[in-house]
């Protein structure tokens, strides 16, 4: 592989494979985190990328995040790029659309770079919203109120030379059309960027294509992953969750190159290319064990169609 | 359990090994597969384990109303299933809650002992409406995590405990103190314990896999302890802590998770191969010391879930249910 | 695999059970998986019946229509071709006279064998492989020791059967294993020697060997030009006690049904407490110049999608070969 590359490829954390006594994550132990980083590497991804919470097993287990990254560039990948920041949204007290919480979130923040400090990351990546029944009805007000929020975060983590960069859920409160272009619009550039997942667009009803050609000037990533099912009805307000829990659909989530899928990954590596994107696209199959799945298998395939028929669009 | 019913002793299974990982275990469809699978193999009863967020349907009380419309909408689940009650809850106040916004909590600390009596008595009561009699709680935290206990450090644990059990008996629930493996109060310290706790208000859940895991003949606590054991758990234990590698920090996740610097896997449903509990022995212990109450057969975790209940399901009913109906007419 | 010698992967151990990998998307993802790993060339492994349509040549016809169909159908998962075929005439086939039970230990056998294997080598020739690669005989226990002019038998097949393979531009290959009859080093020696090095050749496999208490290395330097095809996979474990005449050894050995209870043998390149000695292996295939098929394979082992992928890893990163 030459390193004069538009377009890296990086895995996004989610793990399971089959120990002793049932399924375990990679962080399990040194021998499983080194599997996993194996066949990473084997199928050719050249970084990962993580999630905040795994920080306190760097800590525990590797030494930090600085440690950490050593173990990966030991298995030949190049380092940690993306971390993403799963909070415990709450209308108490973590709520982006409430400036009440803003405090506690912006102390949150301070704190979470700091942690980082250590290592080089490109983006931290947040959902911008709580779940969505948290935030209903959605007002202009809170659109705007989030962006003030996500706007000082962005500060923050700017002053750590991290992006701050949202990633719209389908159930979370920001994720219909008009309400991620209101969001957008009270968001400053410099601050707030925009992270497409290919999956989580097409179930909630957008075309991640358009949405990252309206955009392009500030997404600073991608989730490379696919779906097989529009979200209907309330799916995207399921009480008490609707990523696992809603009724019409037991999975959400696949790797690229499934059949049935829904993404047109052909006309989105294409509008990467045509937007001279450059750098990094995370490839990301959560909850890939589900209904028999098996990661292993769906990291193999979706790099399988990275290399067979996205890099020949654009690499 | 039919055709093995024994008087005062109930069977129940334990949910925990259903769910390995946080995002396991949380659609409908796989709580009833579990529990129609639990019922079919002879058990009346199912343990739970607390749990916390929208991720842990069956993990408290708050999690069953949102599910479930109200705790007794998830009794009519259970019921649905063929489950007649939940006999027992099993709860770690170390365990954060993201719906009352807390987090760990300490029987060492005196300033967290009344959201801990608090709690206790939130968990009872819905655990009264389930049918159970139970509240199982982990008595003080693992002993690499603490200091180790000296009189005055069991004397708050005590009342911390005893404060809990007054308000969990106000929903005619028992509150009893599990000992695992990992427990500060491994080394010697349960005896003086139980002697600083009254009677009435605390007991004692004897885990059949903890106590081997821990170098402890279960055999040796009925002897010693039986008239104070409130609940018991038979889960096999495959390996023992002989390195004492219970002492290290953190000793839940690097030994228990993780299986220690051997890697093994610790616990498997009675009867496993390799497993070293003599469960006739114990049953037959149990049933001699008078013991009434729920036995919950766990497998902790398991490769393969709905396996392991079914074969639990066949050791109770084929030799150990038969220990207690013998010694009953015995008895007779 | 860009290197000087030349690399295969083996599909058996997707086909784990008579009901799993039947559907044709199941094979397309094993075959990406194959090919994300940067193998572009697989072995296939015979097998019985409407449900091994990747194992069985008239089955595999009647899915894909012809050879050219099949291949296609490889290609569409950027898998070039087929290496290599392995065939056990001893297991029992619907295919060969309806479960006969015939092995080639017994003379009477023999024109019927030879009969039998005419699909193999048909259709290797017809999808451009190179080995047909075959079980020699059947299980150790279950018939006595053979002599001398037991091995003679077996090993007269053999050469029928290789004169076949080499008229239709193929290969034939005795693949060794740890339950077979010919199991000491000097046995192994002696099907050789019964057996015409001009088409008949053998097939080596590290763990087999390892297994079967053969070093794999000093074998292969001493037969190298008798070795024309590779099985390379590790196991952790030697049969240190004659496990192999156990009865039904196939299960209470190699499932640990008795004995000292291993139920997993065979495990990836790179596994903790690998006997065999992967690199000074493939270094004795480099310092020979080795021209036929590597073919990486860990059988039964546990994941193939993960196996797989940690094979791929030890390839690049401990072997030194260059993916792309």
């Amino acid at each position: 592989m030459s390193d004069d590359r538009a377009i890296k490829w990086s895995y996004m954390d989610h793990w399971r494979s089959n120990g002793p006594s049932g399924p375990v994550d990679q962080w399990h132990s040194h021998k499983t985190m080194s599997a996993f980083l194996k066949q990473i590497k084997a199928t050719g991804f050249d970084a990962i990328d993580t999630f905040d919470f795994r920080i306190w097993q760097m800590y525990g287990d590797y030494g930090g995040p600085a440690k950490y990254q050593e173990m990966v560039r030991d298995h030949g990948l190049e380092r940690i790029v993306n971390t993403f920041h799963a909070a415990d949204y709450d209308v108490r007290n973590y709520a982006p659309h409430l400036p009440e919480t803003h405090e506690n979130i912006l102390e949150d923040f301070r704190v979470t770079m700091g942690r980082w400090s250590e290592i080089e990351l490109d983006n931290i990546i947040v959902m911008p919203a709580t779940l969505y029944y948290d935030m209903e009805p959605i007002t202009e007000d809170k659109l705007k109120y989030s962006a003030e929020c996500w706007n000082k975060v962005g500060e923050i983590t700017a002053g750590f030379g991290v992006k701050l960069t949202c990633h719209h859920e389908f159930f979370c409160g920001i994720q219909s059309e008009p309400d991620i272009e209101t969001f957008y619009s009270y968001t400053d550039p410099r601050y707030v960027s925009l992270f497409v997942d290919t999956a989580q667009h097409c179930i909630a009803g957008l075309d991640p294509v358009a949405l990252y050609d309206r955009h392009a000037h500030r997404v600073s990533g991608f989730h490379f992953k696919d779906t097989r099912n529009v979200a209907t009805g309330d799916d995207h307000r399921h009480r008490p969750d609707s990523e696992i829990m809603a009724p019409t659909t037991g999975k959400w989530f696949y790797e690229m190159g499934t059949p049935q899928g829904l993404v047109d990954f052909e006309a989105m590596m294409t509008a990467v290319r045509d937007n001279g994107y450059r750098g990094w696209i995370s490839v990301e199959h959560d909850k890939a064990n589900k209904e028999g799945g098996d990661y292993s298998e769906s990291t193999a395939v979706s790099r399988w169609y990275a290399k067979n028929v996205l890099e020949e669009i654009y690499r | 359990m039919t055709g093995t019913q024994s008087g005062s002793i109930r069977w129940a299974y334990a949910i925990n090994q259903w769910k390995p990982q946080f995002d396991d275990f949380v659609r409908r469809e796989q709580h009833e597969r579990a529990l129609k699978t639990m019922s079919i193999a002879g058990f009346e009863g199912v343990e739970l384990t607390y749990g916390t967020g929208r991720w842990e349907p069956l993990g408290n009380p708050q999690q069953l109303a949102a599910n479930f419309g109200s705790v007794a909408g998830f009794r009519e689940f259970l019921r649905g299933c063929a489950i007649d009650a939940v006999s027992s809850w099993y709860w770690d106040p170390a365990e954060r809650s993201m719906e009352h916004l807390t987090g760990p909590l300490s029987p060492l600390v005196e300033a967290d002992v009344p959201e801990i009596v608090a709690k206790a008595g939130w968990l009872a009561g819905a655990l009264a409406e389930l049918g159970g009699s139970v509240l199982l709680v982990r008595p003080v935290p693992g002993a690499g995590d603490v200091e180790p206990l000296d009189d005055d450090a069991l004397d708050r644990v005590a009342a911390c405990w005893d404060a809990a059990g007054r308000a969990t008996a106000e929903h005619g629930i028992r509150l009893a103190l599990h000992v695992d493996f990992l427990s500060a109060l491994r080394r010697d310290h349960v005896p003086a314990l139980l002697d600083r706790t009254d009677p009435a208000l605390v007991g004692l859940a004897l885990d059949t896999g903890e106590l081997t895991a821990g170098g402890i003949d279960p055999l040796a606590v009925i002897e010693r302890m039986g008239d104070r054991i409130w609940h018991v758990q038979f889960k096999d234990a495959l390996a023992v802590d002989d390195a004492e590698e219970y002492l290290k920090p953190h000793a839940h996740w690097t030994v228990r998770v993780r299986g220690g610097a051997r890697e093994v896997r610790w616990f498997a449903e009675p009867g496993a191969e390799g497993g070293l509990v003599d469960f006739p022995a114990v049953t037959r212990a149990l049933a001699g010391a008078g013991y009434s109450g729920w036995i919950v057969v766990e497998s902790d975790q398991s490769p393969h879930p709905a396996a392991s209940a079914l074969l639990a399901g066949y050791l109770v009913q084929r030799e150990l249910g038969p220990i207690l109906l013998d010694q009953r007419k015995a008895a007779v | 695999m860009r290197d000087t010698l030349r690399w295969a992967y083996a599909l058996n151990q997707w086909n784990v059970r008579l009901d799993v990998f039947v559907r044709h998307e199941d094979q397309q993802r094993a075959l990406k998986t194959v090919s994300a790993c940067g193998f572009d060339t697989i072995e296939l492994a015979s097998g019985t019946g409407r449900w091994d349509n990747i194992s069985r040549p008239e089955v595999i016809l009647a899915n894909h229509g012809s050879h050219e169909s099949f291949l296609n159908f490889l290609r569409r998962a950027k898998v070039r071709g087929v290496s290599s075929m392995f065939w056990d005439p001893q297991a029992p086939a619907e295919e060969e006279e309806g479960y006969a039970f015939r092995s080639t230990a017994n003379p009477a056998d023999s024109d019927a064998i030879v009969e039998w294997s005419k699909p193999f080598v048909d259709f290797l020739a017809g999808v451009g492989g190179e080995q047909l690669v075959v079980r020699p005989v059947g299980s150790a226990w279950m018939s006595p020791p053979l002599d001398a002019d037991g091995i003679k038998v077996i090993g007269d097949v053999w050469n029928r059967i290789g004169e076949l393979a080499s008229a239709a531009g193929i290969g034939l290959a005795l693949h060794y294993d740890c339950l077979g009859a010919v199991h000491t080093e000097a046995e192994l020696t002696g099907l050789l020697q019964a057996t015409d090095p001009a088409t008949v050749g053998l097939a080596l496999d590290t763990a087999e060997f390892t297994i079967g208490g053969i070093d794999p290395v000093g074998f292969y330097r001493e037969h190298a030009d008798r070795v024309t095809h590779v099985h390379l996979k590790d196991t952790r474990y030697a049969d240190t006690g004659q496990e192999y005449r156990m009865p039904g050894a196939e299960s209470t050995m190699l499932k640990g049904g008795a004995g000292r209870r291993i139920e997993r043998w065979f495990y990836e390149l790179g596994t903790e407490g690998g006997l065999v000695d992967v690199k000074g292996f493939v270094a004795a295939l480099r310092e020979r110049s080795f021209s036929g098929w590597v073919v990486v394979e860990s059988d039964h082992g546990g994941n193939p999608a993960e196996l797989a992928m940690l094979n791929s890893w030890y390839l690049q990163h401990e072997l030194g070969v260059s993916k792309s």
